[in-house]
């Protein structure tokens, strides 16, 4: 079918429903190479030829799985073709059938647009699959947001595969699917880097823009683009320390200030944006010495020493929040159970309807509307807003109820400090409503809750409290619940050392799947 | 001294040292090991620090001054504005 010739890089053996079979028979070097594959003429996937593969278990020497979300659309007809990244070679070209299906395979997420799989495994809308004018929104967002930093003192500009595409190619890379933006702080010590990060979070909500904190020194900034539709970029801080350069979250490397400062300029798109004075040196410390040369495959191989300085200087706030947002991304849309929880039953027999109830972990906010419903002033807290996204749009066409939403996570102190300090401050006592928050959250998270609770309701104020106390050993529905068995009497001493008093608890199981729970009411002497 | 380099016998100069080196000097070995286990778990603690220290400055930071100019109406602004603009 193809006048390209053929690839001395392997040979391919097999194609079927499970993945590739490679021959390394007639290979001419015993250097890697990087193979995209095709569908229809379209690459949907690239991967090395030996890092990527395992002995092949049923005859040929390499065998590559289908990647796990490839695996779904495998049902139908489709011309696949291996081809060399680099010289465009052909390891193999041929019609296949998987599974039973009689249509073409189409690869198209939930609206019908063309995915791939991009460098790290996500099934996305690859540049590959956008024509320019599906781009522009994405390029005006990058000027907004580096006009926006450059406003508040903050010399950003296009990183990682953002700058390699603009360096290597004048635009954005087909293979990658969001753009990357970075700076580099002028201050040498991680608190200070830290600290100017949460200043720039501030001035950019101050400008109008929504954030999201990922670490000490990483934030999404998200644009609202001419379709209405939401993008978040993220914009990663650096800085120098000790003559290295440090950037969010891969590059540690020896490099001189004067290749990124005084910043140039790279062209993006027909787009003139910033860059680091010496491109080439900044692209070696992300990528390595051979940058020039594509790799839609690419894996950082960053040094652990890298990682454990990046996690112990600025990470370890965002534990399990990918799972929190990917189970409420499917429930966005739908109406959480109108049912309550006992919990929220017990609370009200217990203060009455006239209360102003906090409900910290609140998820998709049921229970905190069901409170408001009742008559109480209630604030749900949660650190995935996504979670209470639907509520929050149905308190906005009732505003007759006293029904607020808003995020606190439990793992940055200053969040847990500011809310403590403001749950005070505002008049009158404080409900605390935390059901299974102590049992989902690190230890770290849970003795932050009784911090919050001991700040806002130190004066009057009350905490209902449910939690796990233990479930069989992989109890698959409590892990699909994202909690964990705790302990109520380590939970009762933590909350002694706080200065709150269980002043009525009940426990209770273990029910028919041998899981046990525990209810607890707290309160502080003022 | 390229095969005394190679993996195969800085493997076997090992092997040879664990059974026939001075007891002592495995002792020795053995806790200094330990010790820099100990040492590496000391700097991450002081590292993680930072992001503490990071935390209680911007806050204190930040409501310190109507604070201290006990100016009531900018506490409670800032109280307000403070947890909105975390993100």
């Amino acid at each position: 079918m193809s006048q390209v010739p053929r690839s001395s890089a392997a040979s391919v053996d097999r194609v079927d429903e499970d993945g590739i079979t490679l021959s390394m028979r007639g290979r001419t070097s015993g250097e890697d190479v990087v193979v995209d594959v095709l569908f229809d003429s379209r690459r949907i996937w690239s991967f090395w030829v030996l890092r990527d593969s395992e002995p092949a278990p049923h005859g040929g020497d390499r065998f590559i799985a289908w990647p796990k979300r490839l695996r779904k659309f495998l049902d139908g007809h489709a011309r696949v073709e291996l081809r060399a990244h680099v010289d465009d070679s052909v390891l193999h070209d041929e019609e296949h059938r998987f599974g039973t299906g009689e249509g073409r395979i189409d690869i198209v997420d939930a609206q019908g647009r063309p995915v791939g799989i991009d460098n790290d495994g996500r099934l996305q809308r690859t540049f590959e699959t956008r024509d320019a004018d599906q781009t522009k929104p994405l390029l005006d967002s990058v000027e907004r947001i580096l006009d926006a930093l450059h406003a508040i003192g903050i010399e950003a500009f296009p990183a990682y595969g953002t700058l390699l595409g603009a360096v290597r190619e004048g635009r954005l890379l087909g293979h990658d699917s969001d753009a990357d933006l970075a700076y580099v702080s002028r201050k040498t010590v991680p608190v200070d880097v830290i600290l100017e990060s949460y200043e720039i979070g501030r001035r950019l909500v101050e400008m109008g823009y929504r954030i999201e904190r990922y670490s000490g020194a990483g934030i999404k900034v998200f644009v609202e683009e001419s379709d209405g539709s939401v993008r978040g970029l993220d914009v990663f801080g650096g800085f120098y320390a000790h003559g290295h350069l440090m950037v969010m979250g891969e590059i540690r490397v020896p490099l001189p200030e004067t290749a990124v400062f005084p910043l140039g300029t790279t062209t993006l798109e027909g787009r003139s944006l910033p860059a680091p004075a010496d491109t080439d040196a900044f692209l070696v410390a992300t990528y390595g010495p051979h940058w020039r040369t594509p790799d839609p495959a690419f894996v950082y191989e960053t040094p652990r020493t890298t990682y454990l300085r990046f996690n112990d200087w600025f990470r370890g706030t965002r534990v399990n929040r990918k799972d929190w947002d990917r189970r409420y991304l499917g429930q966005r849309r739908t109406n959480p159970k109108r049912k309550p929880p006992e919990l929220a039953r017990w609370l009200l027999e217990r203060e009455g309807t006239d209360v102003r109830v906090v409900d910290v972990g609140c998820g998709r906010g049921g229970a905190t509307r069901w409170l408001a419903r009742r008559g109480a002033d209630a604030l749900g807290l949660d650190y995935a807003p996504t979670g209470y996204e639907f509520v929050t749009a149905w308190a906005a066409e009732r505003p007759h109820l006293r029904l607020r939403f808003a995020m606190l996570n439990l793992l940055e102190l200053r969040h847990v400090l500011g809310w403590g300090a403001r749950l005070a401050h505002e008049p009158g006592p404080v409900v605390l409503m935390a059901r299974h928050v102590a049992d989902a959250v690190p230890s770290a998270g849970r003795k932050n809750l009784w911090r919050l609770a001991e700040m806002a309701c130190r004066s009057e104020g009350r905490l209902y409290l449910e939690l796990l106390t233990g479930a069989p050993e992989g109890d698959r529905w409590v892990q699909r619940q994202l909690i964990h068995p705790v302990d109520p009497d380590l939970v009762v001493r933590e909350l002694a050392e706080r200065g709150g008093t269980v002043v009525e608890r009940r426990d209770s199981g273990p029910d028919g799947k041998g899981r046990t729970t525990c209810r607890m009411v707290v309160s502080w002497q003022s | 001294m390229a095969e005394l380099n190679s993996p195969i016998n800085r493997a076997s100069v090992k092997e040879g040292l664990q059974r026939f080196g001075p007891v002592k000097l495995r002792i020795e070995v053995a806790r200094l090991q330990k010790r820099v286990a100990e040492l590496e778990d000391e700097v991450r603690e002081c590292r993680k620090d930072q992001h503490r220290l990071a935390e209680l400055t911007d806050v204190v930071q930040e409501l310190l001054i109507p604070l201290s100019r006990r100016d009531q109406a900018a506490v409670d602004e800032v109280l307000a504005k403070y947890t909105e603009q975390l993100g």
